[in-house]
C-alpha cells in the first residue's frame, strides 16, 4: 500500500528533486505547495497521510513550517508531519515539532532514507536525526535523571541512551541491538521524548518556541 | 594624529577630552591635561574650555554614526566598539573612573581653598560652596549622558545612571538656589521659584513636541542606517563566499568530485555564518572539532556530520581531538563520509566517530601501522583516557573518553564566562 504525500517547499527545484527521490513503489506524492496559506488549503483539501514540510516557508502569518503544522492540528492524528530543512537552528528544529511535526531529517539525506523516514512517521512513530537528537540533549541535559522519570521536562535514563546512539548516527535497528531491546521498545521512547519534546517547559524550549510565536 | 577631532571611548580620565585633544594635536596626553589644569587654575578658563570641548566634540562613536562612513566600514567599526565597550567593562568602566577623578578634584579644591584660608586669605565662602556644588552636579550629570549612549539593555546601569543624573540635577538646583538666596531675600526667592518653575513649564510646552520629533527622527535615521549596514554586510558576505564558489562551481562543472567538495565547503561555510552561535566561547570544544572535520572534509571530500552537546574548553581537550582527528582521518580514507558525536559533561569528555565502511580486522593491523594503535588508542591512554573501537559490516565506531582534569572541573564555569572576551 502507498503511503498519500503532500510535499510543502518554497522551491519548485527541490520538491521535483524530493519528488524524483522518493521511492514509487511505497510513496505517491499527491500534492504540492510553496507557501503557507496554499499548503494549508491543500493538505485540508487532500488530506494526506504524511506531509513533508520545510520549515522556512513564506506567507500566512509568517510562522513558516510550525504555522502549517499548528494550523493543521484539527486533521490530527490522521494527517501527520516530517519536517525536512536545510537549517541547522535549534530554534527552527524545535519550533516545528513543537508545532506537531513527529520528526525532523536534514535535506542532504538521501531518497532511500526519506522513503523510510516517511514510512516510520505514516505508522504513527517519530523520526529524529542525530542533530535533533542533539538538540534534545543539549536542552534537557545529559545527566542520569532517572529518579524523577515521571516528569514531563527530564528524560528517563533508557530514552537518554536512546537519544545518545541516535546523536552517534545509530540506526532504529542499531540502537535496539546495541541495548538489547527491540526495535518497538526504541520507538516507543523516541515517541515518548517527541512527546517531552512537544510538552514540556523546560525554559530552553519554551525560549526557542517563544521566539517563533508558537506560545 | 587623526584627522577629525573625538573624544576616544577608552583612556579617559573623565570625559575624554584631554585624549582625544593630544590624539589630534599630536601632543602626549599628559601635557595636554596639565595645560587645561593649569587654565583651570587661571580663574578657571580651564573648565569652561574643557566643558565646551565635551559639549561640542562629538564621541568617537557618535562621530561615526553621524558621518555615514562607507557602510561597511562602519559595520566592522561597530564590531570594534562592542569589542572596546567588552573590554571597558571588564577593566572598570570608564564612568566609574570619572568618578574617582572628580571625587580627586573635589578634595584638591578643598585643600586648596582650606590652605588659602589658613595662608590669612578670607574666601567668600557663600559663593565658592555654591559654585562648587553646581559644577559637581553638572559634571555629574554630563558623566551619564556619555555613557548612556552605549548600551541602554542593562538595566542595573540604567538605573545607577539615572539616579546619577537625578543627584546631579538636583546639585545644580541646590547651587543656584544657595546662589540665589545670598543674593536676594527669602520672601522674593520664593516668589522668584513659582516664576521660574512657571517660564519652564511653558518652555516644556513649546519646545517638548519639537524634542520628541527630533528624538524620533534621529532614531528613525539611526535605525535605517543599521538595516543599511547589515545588509550591505551580508551581501559583502555572499559577494566574497557564495557567488565566488558558483563562480569555481560553473568553471568545473565536469569535475564532479571537485563540484561535491567546492558545495560542501560552501555550504560549511554559510552554515557557520548563519547560525553561528555568537555566545559560545572561542576554542569551545564545538568549535574546534568542526574545525578539523572541515579541514579533513576538504582535504578528502569526503562529508563529516558532526553534533555536540555541552560545552568544554581548555588545553586538556588536545590530546582527545587528535585522537578524534585521526579517527575521523581513518573513517573518510578507508570508509567514506562518517558521523560525529561529541558530548562534553560534567565528569568526562566523549567523542564518537562513527562510519558506515565494511569494517576491519583490528588484530590484522600491521605492528607496523601506528594510525590506529598509537595515534588513537596510544594517545588517549598517555592521556588519562580510553578508546575502543568496535567494528563490523555495519560500519565502525571509535569511542574517545577522557576524564575531565580535576583543575578543569571547578573551572568550567568560570571558563565559559571568561572565554568571551578576547
Amino acid at each position: 500500500m502507498t503511503t498519500r504525500v503532500v510535499i510543502v517547499d518554497d522551491h519548485a527545484i527541490f520538491r521535483t528533486g524530493l519528488k524524483a527521490d522518493l521511492d514509487p513503489a511505497d510513496i505517491a506524492v499527491v500534492g504540492e505547495a510553496g507557501d503557507v496559506d496554499s499548503a494549508i488549503r491543500i493538505i485540508h483539501e487532500l488530506e494526506p497521510e504524511v506531509v513533508l514540510l520545510d520549515v522556512h516557508l513564506p506567507g500566512g502569518k509568517g510562522g513558516g513550517g510550525a504555522e502549517v503544522a499548528a494550523s493543521c492540528q484539527d486533521l490530527a492524528p490522521e494527517v501527520r508531519f516530517l519536517a525536512i530543512s536545510v537549517s541547522d537552528a535549534a530554534e527552527d528544529v524545535v519550533s516545528v515539532i513543537r508545532a506537531g511535526a513527529r520528526g525532523y531529517v536534514t535535506k542532504t539525506i538521501s531518497g532511500a532514507e526519506v522513503s523510510a523516514a516517511v514510512q516510520r512517521v505514516a505508522g504513527g512513530d517519530a523520526v529524529f536525526s542525530p542533530r535533533l537528537a542533539g538538540f534534545v540533549l543539549d536542552a534537557f541535559g545529559t545527566a542520569d535523571v532517572a529518579v524523577r522519570d515521571e516528569e514531563l521536562d527530564l528524560l528517563s535514563a533508557r530514552e537518554l541512551e536512546v537519544m545518545r546512539l541516535i546523536a552517534r548516527g545509530y540506526t532504529y535497528r542499531e540502537a535496539a541491538k546495541d541495548l538489547f531491546i527491540s526495535v518497538r521498545t526504541i520507538e516507543t521512547h523516541v515517541s515518548n521524548v517527541l512527546r517531552k519534546l512537544q510538552l514540556s517547559n523546560r525554559h530552553e524550549l519554551t525560549r526557542w518556541a517563544g521566539e517563533r510565536g508558537l506560545l | 594624529m587623526t584627522t577629525v577631532l573625538t573624544r576616544p571611548r577608552e583612556h579617559r580620565a573623565i570625559a575624554g577630552v584631554c585624549a582625544g585633544l593630544a590624539r589630534y594635536l599630536g601632543l602626549p596626553v599628559a601635557w595636554v591635561r596639565f595645560g587645561v589644569v593649569a587654565l583651570a587654575l587661571l580663574s578657571g578658563v580651564g573648565v569652561v574650555f574643557y566643558a565646551w570641548l565635551w559639549i561640542f566634540v562629538p564621541d568617537e562613536q557618535e562621530a561615526v554614526v553621524g558621518a555615514a562612513e562607507p557602510v561597511r566600514g562602519a559595520a566592522e567599526q561597530t564590531r570594534t566598539w562592542a569589542l572596546g565597550d567588552r573590554l571597558g567593562d571588564r577593566l572598570g568602566s570608564s564612568a566609574g573612573r570619572g568618578w574617582q577623578v572628580i571625587v580627586g578634584i573635589v578634595l584638591l579644591v578643598l585643600a586648596a581653598a582650606l590652605g588659602l584660608q589658613m595662608t590669612g586669605i578670607r574666601l567668600n565662602w557663600g559663593l565658592i560652596g555654591p559654585v562648587a556644588v553646581v559644577l559637581l552636579g553638572v559634571a555629574l550629570a554630563w558623566l551619564q549622558l556619555d555613557s548612556l549612549r552605549g548600551d541602554a539593555t542593562d538595566r542595573a546601569g540604567r538605573t545607577h545612571r539615572i539616579t546619577s543624573l537625578v543627584l546631579g540635577l538636583l546639585l545644580v538646583m541646590a547651587g543656584i538656589l544657595a546662589l540665589a538666596a545670598g543674593l536676594v531675600g527669602a520672601q522674593d526667592m520664593w516668589l522668584g521659584l513659582v516664576v521660574a518653575i512657571v517660564i519652564l513649564a511653558g518652555v516644556v510646552l513649546v519646545a517638548a513636541p519639537w524634542v520628541i520629533k527630533l528624538w524620533r527622527d534621529a532614531a528613525a535615521k539611526s535605525s535605517a542606517l543599521a538595516v543599511q549596514t547589515e545588509r550591505a554586510e551580508i551581501a559583502a558576505h555572499l559577494h566574497d563566499s557564495v557567488l565566488q564558489t558558483l563562480a569555481l562551481i560553473q568553471k568545473n562543472a565536469d569535475h564532479s568530485a571537485m563540484v561535491a567538495r567546492l558545495a560542501r565547503a560552501q555550504e560549511r561555510d554559510l552554515r557557520q555564518y548563519l547560525y553561528a552561535d555568537p555566545t559560545r566561547p572561542d576554542g569551545s570544544l564545538t568549535d574546534r572539532l568542526q574545525d578539523l572535520a572541515a579541514a579533513i572534509e576538504d582535504d578528502h571530500g569526503q562529508p563529516i556530520e558532526v553534533v555536540t552537546v555541552g560545552v568544554a574548553a581548555g588545553p586538556w581537550l588536545d590530546p582527545l581531538l587528535q585522537a578524534a582527528r585521526e579517527a575521523m582521518l581513518n573513517a573518510v580514507r578507508h570508509a567514506g563520509p562518517a558521523r560525529v558525536y561529541a558530548e562534553a559533561g560534567p565528569a568526562a569528555v566523549e567523542i564518537f566517530v562513527k562510519d558506515r565502511g565494511d569494517g576491519f580486522d583490528l588484530d590484522a593491523i600491521p605492528q607496523d601501522r601506528l594510525g590506529i594503535r598509537e595515534s588513537v588508542i596510544g594517545r588517549m591512554e598517555r592521556a588519562g583516557g580510553t578508546a575502543t573501537i568496535s567494528t563490523g559490516a555495519g560500519g565502525t565506531e571509535v569511542r574517545l573518553h577522557l576524564p575531565v582534569p580535576e583543575h578543569a572541573a571547578g573551572r568550567a564555569t568560570e571558563e565559559t564566562t571568561e572565554g568571551a572576551a578576547p
